[in-house]
């Protein structure tokens, strides 16, 4: 096993163990159980469970991920004191979270699903994995970017804020404010500049519910069509998994400890 | 003691800053095999940031380490040389120790021989089973001890090891310590113990605001005090002998 997997592995089996992660899984699948008990059909169901998901998926990967890389620290410490390369330790240690976070998110997905077989198990699956990835790409580069625990949890909080909340509150602003302009350009730039935006759209590309895709969906699926818009979508999400990551490595190769 | 002979850690001229703050101002040590350095100073003095320089967790802004022969920027080979203890031993709380250890083997496979010794005598077996996070501090720092010899390094870089142990783990470390400088490892130890430094060291540097103030053998230094104490003989040192 190459020495990324072996840290990959450890990564994983820590992440798995940790109360708080546990908690989590266990606090998710109350949800899904009440979610799926109370909805009247599938898609409602799925719907109303990726609503959820995208409040919630964001915020925990951000703190879980970056609570763990600043309690590691001695941990970091020790392994690369040994003859290992700092980048084997960098994948090596989001790989085995990240899967680990993803394993624990999709778990009470599937077992709900095993259950009452209400909810696109496959779309919801996919969903909590791309936006766990994706969010536990931020927080990994927030947490190798800055030393101070406290710092770096509040630019998480910070990220999930304007994730979840501000950047919604932006679009509105800008369409009061340019209603009288084309704005189809502006709103697929502003599409990529949130993965949650990006990921829901994609979810309700997938569904039958124009209604509830929100202006930037509505639009970016009248310019694309169902399939290029999710082609684009994908790329969008891959750069805010891919870029994060790529940054940190170059910040963790020179950091000191 | 045996008398040290080769240089196998050079360190020339290093110097690190944080920001305005300059933790290392032109640092110069040699440390030969079979030999022990104990390396004090008071809290912030630059002890810690030279230890990480060497082990590579710091980056130095100037200077040049060399480890038997390796030069320390380039790659990661002379880490396989390097035993090194934390001043923290604060690892995961959710992996048992068996599996830090097994972990650390399965990484480091240029290791054939493995010095089991300190392990078995610090009876770490007895609580290998046991998760890190339900270890005493006592038990952490044990099984901080035993991996920085785990692996048979040639130079061994200790900070702090003897802090927080009960008194029979002490007297282990010390006695594997002078056992292993016997054998040709060197050793560079940073500690705030008097004691620690007069039972074990050859030789003493005292760092003080990023720079060496002193670099003697301990001989030398214990001859000026009267009362056979080291910290007033260092503060007689520092006081007469050294520009400030």
């Amino acid at each position: 096993m190459t020495t990324a997997l072996l840290l990959a592995r450890a990564a994983f089996m820590q992440t798995l163990r940790s109360r708080s992660v546990i908690g989590y899984s266990l606090a998710w699948a109350g949800l899904i159980a009440a979610t799926t008990l109370f909805s009247g059909d599938a898609m409602n169901a799925t719907l109303t469970i990726v609503s959820f998901q995208l409040l919630i998926v964001p915020l925990v990967t951000l703190m879980l991920v970056s609570l763990q890389h600043y309690n590691n620290r001695e941990f970091t410490e020790l392994l690369l004191a040994q003859p290992i390369r700092r980048s084997a330790y960098y994948w090596g240690q989001w790989f085995g979270v990240s899967v680990a976070l993803s394993f624990m998110h999709a778990i009470p997905i599937v077992g709900g699903y095993a259950i009452w077989q209400k909810y696109n198990v496959l779309l919801l699956c996919s969903s909590g994995i791309v936006l766990t990835l994706t969010f536990s790409s931020l927080a990994y580069r927030i947490a190798v970017g800055q030393p101070d625990k406290a710092r770096g949890i509040g630019i998480a909080l910070l990220v999930w804020l304007y994730c979840a909340m501000i950047y919604d509150a932006v679009i509105v602003v800008v369409m009061a404010l340019l209603q009288d302009y084309p704005l189809e350009n502006i709103l697929l730039v502003l599409l990529a500049l949130n993965p949650i935006d990006a990921i829901r759209v994609a979810v309700l590309l997938q569904t039958d519910t124009a209604a509830l895709m929100g202006v930037t969906g509505a639009y970016l699926r009248a310019f694309f069509g169902t399939d290029k818009s999710l082609f684009a979508i994908a790329a969008v999400v891959t750069v805010w998994i891919g870029y994060p990551l790529v940054r940190g490595q170059r910040i963790f190769r020179i950091r000191d400890f | 003691m045996n008398q040290p002979s080769l240089p196998v850690l050079k360190v020339a001229g290093l110097t690190k800053r944080y920001g305005k703050y300059e933790a290392l101002r032109g640092v110069d040590l040699e440390i030969n095999a079979g030999e022990i350095v104990a390396l004090m100073g008071p809290n912030g003095s630059g002890k810690s940031t030279l230890i990480k320089s060497i082990v590579g967790l710091v980056y130095p802004d100037r200077g040049s380490i060399q480890i038997a022969g390796h030069n320390a920027r380039n790659g990661t080979v002379y880490r396989r040389v390097l035993g090194y203890m934390p001043q923290v031993a604060r690892y995961p709380e959710t992996l048992t120790v068996g599996e830090l250890f097994r972990l650390l083997t399965e990484l480091r496979r240029d290791c054939t021989e493995y010095d089991r010794e300190l392990y078995d005598e610090l009876r770490i077996e007895s609580f290998e089973h046991k998760q890190l996070g339900m270890l005493s501090g006592g038990q952490r720092q044990r099984v901080s001890a035993a991996l920085a010899f785990y692996f048979a390094p040639s130079v061994l870089l200790l900070d702090e090891p003897t802090a927080g142990l009960d008194p029979v783990s002490t007297e282990t470390i010390k006695a594997k310590i002078r056992a292993e400088q016997q054998r040709g490892k060197a050793f560079l130890i940073t500690t705030h113990s008097p004691q620690d430094a007069m039972e074990l060291a050859h030789r003493l540097v005292y760092v003080y605001e990023g720079k060496i103030r002193i670099d003697a053998p301990l001989e030398a230094i214990m001859a000026v005090s009267a009362s056979g104490s080291l910290m007033p003989a260092i503060a007689w040192y520092l006081q007469t002998q050294v520009e400030r």
